[in-house]
């Protein structure tokens, strides 16, 4: 037996959260399950063109609503992962701190969306199949599968970009950001979290357009070559894709250093 | 063995300990006595790894708890003075931890939960504050752990659940079907404790001032029960029908030791105290 990974106490660590897992979260998974099928409802009713609730936005939507499941699941399963009074039940539990990492990986970043997905899908899919004029363009999982290529359009011109696991990265990164951030703040998790990203997010902007007009200023956009305008988006794109990743393990390893490190 | 040698602890800029050192016996039932303030419950959450030492080590059988090791997380069971739980039966709670722990007796935690009369399929938030601490003390003592530390354990029971209480940790620290494990009480309730906890640990920011057993203390300590107060000494208070007076034992007499006296008699005689035990 490891103390730092053992399989079978893994395992138990596993249980141990999916026993929580339901009496935690049900209630949250089953109100933003209920939230498309209210507003589809909705929709369906006071129709009168059948084309508002195709395939793709149907997709979307749900996207969403499985990122905001994913985002408020660290703060409703491990809420009191770092609580001094409340966390002294995580922190004596018998497993390793890459155990108790592991687990709350699986259950916030592959559980929640795959559980949420499949309720949503399924839904969506008894949507589908309601006879008569129904203005469900078709199954919304087709488009589950085709989220790895990216469309940057320039000019005229439609490039597409292979990023392997591009919509996932990005998904992971927030994700990963809100379990990090679920280990920091001991009150408002969600709403501390979303105003420093919004906060962080403003000043980019702001540098940006600065940054922009200055060289506007000085050298005019079309004078640039289309080849090398390409060049460039495309290293911009390459560039937030490996920032994606970088993001995502950065903050998945302060998670799990912050783990190991949480006194009570 | 519990073994903290030159332990310095502080919160923030508020020091809690200063070079403490201090050693815990396998197999007894330490009362861990001390003013408000003092660093008790800090000290249990020292030897369960929730607090990392500023200077100095906390060392139980060989492991460091500040590293929550999983093997030694098997050996320890801490019950916090708070009473905090899931919204579950404790049944569904104890399933729950009981996997991880490899000596957790289920038959024994139903034998605890029916001897304390805690119904187990209610869920905690159907309990009253002394069922839920009931509970949770059959969940600790059924995982059977070599340590078990108790922060305030007595706090919110009523007169028969204390009885109940010092029944069950009699039986458990003295169980022969088991290994015997180490219990430290922590508490201010010395009454509901006192015919339990043997040896007795009274702590003070800069030092233990003192560590020693029922036996020990009734060696160099005589409590007399008399009519009057005595200005020699140590420590005297009034009570029904006289008074109780804590001399140094001298003449080597038996007596029955009070622990709120004595506790009393260490408080105000800081330095004789050290003097008495130490020679």
């Amino acid at each position: 037996m490891n103390k730092t990974f053992d399989i079978k106490r893994f395992g138990n660590v596993l249980r141990h959260d999916a026993m929580s897992y339901l009496q935690n979260f049900g209630w949250t998974l089953v109100v933003l399950l209920a939230i498309p099928i209210l507003i589809w409802s909705i929709l369906y009713v006071g129709m009168d063109e059948p084309d508002v609730l195709m395939n793709y936005e149907r997709y979307g939507f749900l996207l969403v609503l499985a990122i905001i499941a994913m985002i408020l699941a660290p703060s409703r399963l491990y809420k009191n992962a770092n609580d001094s009074r409340k966390g002294i039940q995580f922190a004596m539990l018998p497993a390793s701190n890459l155990e108790k990492f592991l687990s709350m990986s699986i259950y916030c970043l592959v559980v929640t969306p795959i559980l949420y997905l499949v309720g949503a899908v399924a839904i969506d899919c008894i949507l589908t199949l309601i006879p008569g004029n129904n203005p469900y363009g078709g199954f919304v999982f087709r488009d589950i599968f085709h989220t790895n290529i990216v469309m940057v359009e320039l000019t005229d011109d439609l490039y597409l970009l292979p990023l392997p696991f591009y919509q996932v990265f990005l998904l992971l990164s927030y994700v990963s950001i809100f379990m990090f951030t679920n280990m920091i703040f001991k009150k408002r998790k969600v709403s501390k979290t979303i105003g420093i990203l919004a906060l962080i997010g403003i000043i980019f902007m702001v540098i940006f357009i600065r940054v922009m007009l200055y060289y506007e200023s000085i050298y005019k956009y079309d004078m640039i070559p289309d080849d090398t305008q390409e060049i460039l988006v495309k290293c911009a794109y390459y560039g937030y894709y490996v920032f994606n990743i970088i993001l995502t393990i950065a903050m998945l390893y302060l998670t799990y250093f912050k783990i190991r490190k949480q006194k009570y | 063995m519990i073994t903290i040698n030159n332990l310095d602890f502080c919160y923030k800029n508020v020091a809690v300990f200063r070079n403490i050192s201090l050693e815990f016996k396998e197999g007894c039932v330490y009362g861990l006595l001390g003013e408000n303030g003092v660093g008790k419950t800090t000290l249990l959450k020292l030897m369960s790894g929730l607090q990392s030492p500023l200077n100095g080590t906390v060392s139980i059988d060989g492991f460091i708890p500040s590293e929550r090791n999983p093997y030694f997380l098997q050996k320890i069971f801490y019950l916090p003075e708070e009473v905090i739980t899931d919204d579950t039966t404790p049944e569904k709670f104890i399933n729950k931890l009981g996997v991880f722990y490899p000596c957790y007796d289920h038959s024994y935690f139903l034998d605890l939960m029916n001897e304390l009369e805690v119904d187990v399929t209610r869920k905690f938030s159907a309990l009253s504050y002394g069922q839920k601490k009931k509970a949770l003390l059959a969940c600790a003592l059924s995982l059977r752990t070599d340590y078990l530390l108790l922060d305030e354990p007595t706090n919110g029971l009523d007169i028969p659940s204390k009885a109940k209480f010092r029944k069950v940790i009699l039986q458990h620290s003295t169980d022969a079907a088991s290994h015997v494990p180490t219990i430290i009480i922590s508490t201010h309730q010395v009454k509901d404790v006192e015919n339990l906890i043997d040896p007795i640990v009274i702590l003070d920011h800069d030092e233990v001032l003192l560590n020693a057993t029922f036996e020990e203390i009734s060696k160099k300590l005589y409590f007399e029960y008399g009519a009057e107060k005595s200005d020699e000494a140590l420590y005297s208070e009034m009570m029904p029908g006289g008074y109780i007076n804590v001399h140094p034992n001298k003449f080597k007499m038996e007596s029955q030791v009070n622990v709120e006296a004595l506790f009393n008699a260490v408080r105000n005689n800081k330095k004789r105290i050290k003097e008495i035990f130490n020679n």
